[in-house]
């Protein structure tokens, strides 16, 4: 009996457990998963809120409202005032909801402060007004990245490393989200622009020269002597049947790692390539998030990398010049950046900075979270200190500021598609980064000459801010 | 639109009144145990009145909040009748309980209750039909209970029956084959004269009972022989009419219940490592065991199909938060069989997620009294019989709540005392019953001895 007793005690404390794991993971859902889950577009509490509350205004970090609800006769309608600046990232409501409108729909459709709002409707009868949501973007940022591209197709991304906080994302052809409904058809039947997809995080482009940070870094990991390394480049060589050129076959004589990366030369990197092997490459493009899921709240595109330790030395040489399967997104390639200027922390990027009631207080106030370490501080000082040669005097002279240090790398592209692709990603001042960007054109040509500029300009803008 | 507003605030201030009210009757429920284990009567019989008026409170709150949000006339007239009879029920219950139940535990009575108020609350806000045919299930289920101390003093030694138990047990299980008809892809119904139930819920009693007689007598390992393999088979039956819950609440109980009469680990984890391959199989065999584990792992691929039900109760239990939307004011409608099944989401979406808690944590307040009372039997058989009734209601209440928040795959399965529900209603009072007869049995016994 006593035995029995015991054991009957026992079963208690199993079943407390299990209650209690009940109430656990109920907890746990709500904290950390219901955010996600309730905004998708199957739950009917959406719509229904929508009928009886004013949507709340999308803001940018600056108070310049991005979107907003306005009261047309009978109707109610939702407007952009910044029109096309940020049709990919704000998104839209009219055609299902994308962007900001989308991912934030609940909070935007949030009422706090019930109870005071309730009082107020006694008597003005308005209806229930919705959570503003405010960004991390600047306004103003954005239309001067959206002019630099200039009616080009391509992608702008511009972020802070140090919290992870993105300043502008712009992408080329866009559209009028003021004017979604009449062009809507046009819009979707555009499929050789598709300018609803948001290039800088959706377009996958190959990297071309600026995946040779990467390579680099694989290198600087592997071999502590990379110092001892040189190679005498003759514009061109054949490696397992694949014949790699420089750009325009120039010859760069004799190069170390370090002024292979400034002069951009490809039979270095190639050579390197094969040193490093395809594991090694494989191994860091994985835990730099290529074929993963990045940290990012928005619609994007997953980068791809397909090397592996079985992989030939042909394809191995392609794909350490950025060339081969590889293909990667601007945003990606900024956050690699962003990392690398940051001591080889990668900060999560993120859009939306908090959320603001109808009485003007704050909530949801996002803290910059740091995702992981992607490069050991040495490695990440001493890419920086390539990039900087890059634009001090290499392939990336048209990014330079007087007064202050940029560090970047150039790319262009071979693609499918005609024309080179022009690529830039740096970051300024190289000691201190205030901001990260990266910039590719469509077909643009030569990176250093097309895009490299366009950072300059972005990077001006910033700092004299 | 004044009225508008002033409804509107009075809901939203209820949600505050709602949770004061679940956190002052669990805390009383859980120092009314404290006080009773000091031998603090006065204490005691203080916090169970306290418990009492806040069952009434809520109550009252409750179907005020609902008539504030009728339509018409004739709606406010349905709600303010079922309030009132409700309101009698619930007193009668206090009352007669107290009177045929001599030296019962109060506290298990008011768990009892007050779930039972919350059922007809969320009932009559989700479906009011099914709220008023709740309500008899209630008194039918009440009305029965108030026999089993009558049919105990006729019948003294129950433990001599262990042969009528099994046979009829079987007898029950196999008529749906006869009599059957499918329900939500399970065979597990009958119907007799116009008048369906679920044998499986009535079976449970004749399972325990029957393993507390056989498993009472435990020397060696062939006493285990017999009741192993006749739960087997009736696991079996549950699995072959797609009653997975049942199934899963039969093993459970006789897993636990051999535990206890064994006191054996190698039994307990035997059975356990035993059943999951056993599951093993059945996913492989079944494609419904595959469809509901698949669904659990990701709702969201097929979330316009087979996720439908579990999505949409994520919806209701995560949109609001923890103070809910207020009672009148979620959209539970929404989500497929939420007045059985899924009734634990619209509380949690209606009355809050911090009201959800609380609902955890009155059962667990019914368990730990279940387990109390077979703590003090000195007969095994009582012992087990106890501990078979209580971890009925604990395993039943954590497969359900578990399911519908999608911590472990969904067996359909009711959550006692609240869901709507004949069988499983009666069946739940019926548990509460005997446990209570038990502890009664026990108080009588030691108060005559002195």
């Amino acid at each position: 009996m006593n035995q029995l007793r015991k054991d009957i005690k026992k079963i208690f404390w199993l079943y407390a457990a299990m209650f209690l794991s009940l109430i656990i993971y109920l907890i746990k859902f709500l904290v950390f998963d219901s955010p996600s889950v309730i905004i998708n577009a199957y739950n009917p509490r959406l719509g229904a809120l929508e009928k009886n509350i004013v949507r709340g205004e999308i803001r940018d970090s600056k108070g310049i409202v991005l979107a907003r609800t306005k009261k047309n006769g009978d109707t109610w309608i939702r407007e952009y005032p910044k029109g096309r600046d940020f049709a990919h990232v704000v998104g839209f409501v009219q055609k299902g909801k994308t962007g900001i409108e989308a991912y934030s729909n609940f909070k935007l459709l949030e009422v706090s402060n019930k109870m005071m709002q309730t009082v107020d409707r006694m008597f003005s009868g308005d209806n229930f007004q919705g959570n503003h949501v405010i960004l991390t973007m600047d306004a103003e940022l954005q239309h001067t990245a959206r002019e630099l591209l200039n009616g080009r197709k391509g992608a702008i991304v511009v972020m802070e490393p140090s919290t992870g906080k993105i300043l502008a994302m712009v992408s080329y052809p866009d559209f009028d989200p003021n004017q979604l409904n009449q062009n809507w058809e046009q819009l979707n039947k555009d499929e050789e622009n598709s300018p609803l997809i948001n290039r800088a995080a959706q377009g996958l482009y190959p990297p071309g020269s600026i995946f040779k940070m990467i390579t680099s870094a694989a290198v600087l990991e592997k071999n502590e002597d990379w110092k001892d390394f040189h190679y005498n480049c003759t514009g061109e060589e054949i490696f397992d049947e694949n014949l790699i050129r420089c750009f325009n076959s120039k010859a760069h004589g004799e190069v170390d790692l370090e002024s292979a990366f400034y002069l951009s030369c490809n039979t270095g990197f190639a050579t390197l390539g094969i040193d490093v092997g395809g594991e090694q490459l494989g191994r860091i493009s994985e835990r730099l998030l290529f074929n993963r899921n990045l940290p990012y709240e928005l619609e994007y595109s997953k980068s791809q990398f397909r090397i592996t330790k079985d992989s030939k030395d042909r394809e191995i040489v392609e794909t350490a010049i950025g060339q081969g399967k590889t293909l990667v997104s601007p945003l990606h390639m900024a956050m690699i950046t962003s990392a690398i200027a940051n001591g080889g922390i990668l900060m999560q990027p993120y859009i939306i900075d908090h959320v603001e009631t109808n009485y003007g207080s704050i909530k949801d106030k996002k803290i910059p979270q740091s995702y992981g370490i992607l490069f050991e501080p040495e490695i990440a000082s001493q890419l920086s200190k390539m990039m900087t040669d890059v634009v001090n005097k290499g392939t990336g002279t048209q990014a330079k500021i007087s007064n202050v240090s940029v560090s970047g790398k150039t790319g262009t592209a071979q693609n499918a598609s005609g024309k080179d692709h022009a690529w830039f990603v740096g970051f300024a001042p190289t000691e201190k980064p205030k901001a990260v960007v990266a910039v590719i054109i469509e077909n643009g040509g030569s990176g250093g000459q097309v895009a490299g500029p366009i950072a300059r300009q972005l990077f001006q803008k910033v700092l004299n801010q | 639109m004044l009225k508008e507003s002033i409804v509107e605030i009075c809901i939203l201030i209820s949600r505050y009144v709602f949770l004061f009210i679940i956190f002052m009757f669990v805390w009383s429920g859980y120092k009314a145990v404290l006080f009773e284990r000091r031998k603090d009567i006065e204490a005691y019989t203080h916090k169970v009145f306290m418990q009492r008026g806040f069952i009434i409170l809520l109550h009252i709150l409750g179907f005020i909040i609902l008539m504030l949000n009728s339509k018409d006339m004739a709606e406010l007239q349905q709600i303010a009748k079922l309030g009132s009879v409700g309101l009698i029920f619930i007193v009668g219950c206090m009352i007669l309980t107290f009177l045929v139940y001599k030296k019962s535990d109060p506290v298990l009575w008011n768990s009892m209750i007050f779930l039972m108020d919350i059922g007809l609350i969320i009932l009559q806000r989700l479906e009011p039909e099914t709220a008023q045919s709740q309500i008899i299930r209630y008194i039918l289920g009440m009305i029965v209970m108030l026999f089993i101390p009558l049919i105990f003093k006729i019948i003294p030694r129950f433990e001599k029956f262990e042969i009528v138990y099994l046979v009829s047990g079987w007898v029950l299980l196999l008529s749906p084959f006869l009599f059957g008809k499918e329900q939500f892809g399970a065979r597990n119904w009958i119907n007799i004269g116009g008048f369906s139930f679920q044998p499986s819920e009535i079976v449970k009693f004749l399972f325990i009972f029957y393993l507390a007689c056989s498993l009472r007598k435990y020397h060696s390992i062939k006493d285990i022989v017999l009741p192993s393999v006749m739960s087997g088979g009736y696991i079996l039956v549950l699995v072959l009419q797609r009653d997975l819950g049942g199934a899963l609440i039969y093993f459970l109980t006789f897993l636990i219940l051999l535990y206890l009469s064994t006191s054996s680990y190698l039994f307990f984890f035997g059975g356990l490592g035993g059943a999951s391959v056993a599951s093993m199989i059945a996913y492989k065999l079944f494609s419904h065991v595959r469809v509901r584990v698949e669904v659990w792992l990701n709702p969201w691929k097929e979330i316009d199909t087979k996720g439908y039900q579990i999505t949409q109760s994520l919806f209701g239990i995560g949109t609001w938060g923890w103070m809910g939307s207020g009672l009148t004011r979620g959209y539970s409608k929404h989500i497929p069989v939420v007045t059985t099944d899924f009734i634990f989401s619209a509380i949690c979406e209606e009355f809050g997620n911090l009201f959800g808690i609380g609902i955890i944590l009155i059962f667990l307040l019914i368990v730990l009294r279940g387990i109390m009372i077979a703590l003090r039997c000195n007969r095994v058989f009582y012992s087990l019989l106890a501990a078979g009734a209580t971890n009925l209601i604990a395993i039943q209440t954590f497969l359900i709540i578990g399911g519908v928040i999608k911590f472990i795959p969904l067996t359909g399965v009711t959550l006692p005392f609240i869901s709507y529900g004949g069988s499983s209603v009666v069946a739940s009072i019926l548990i509460i019953g005997i446990l209570q007869w038990i502890q009664s049995f026990y108080e009588m016994k030691e108060e005559a001895e002195g």
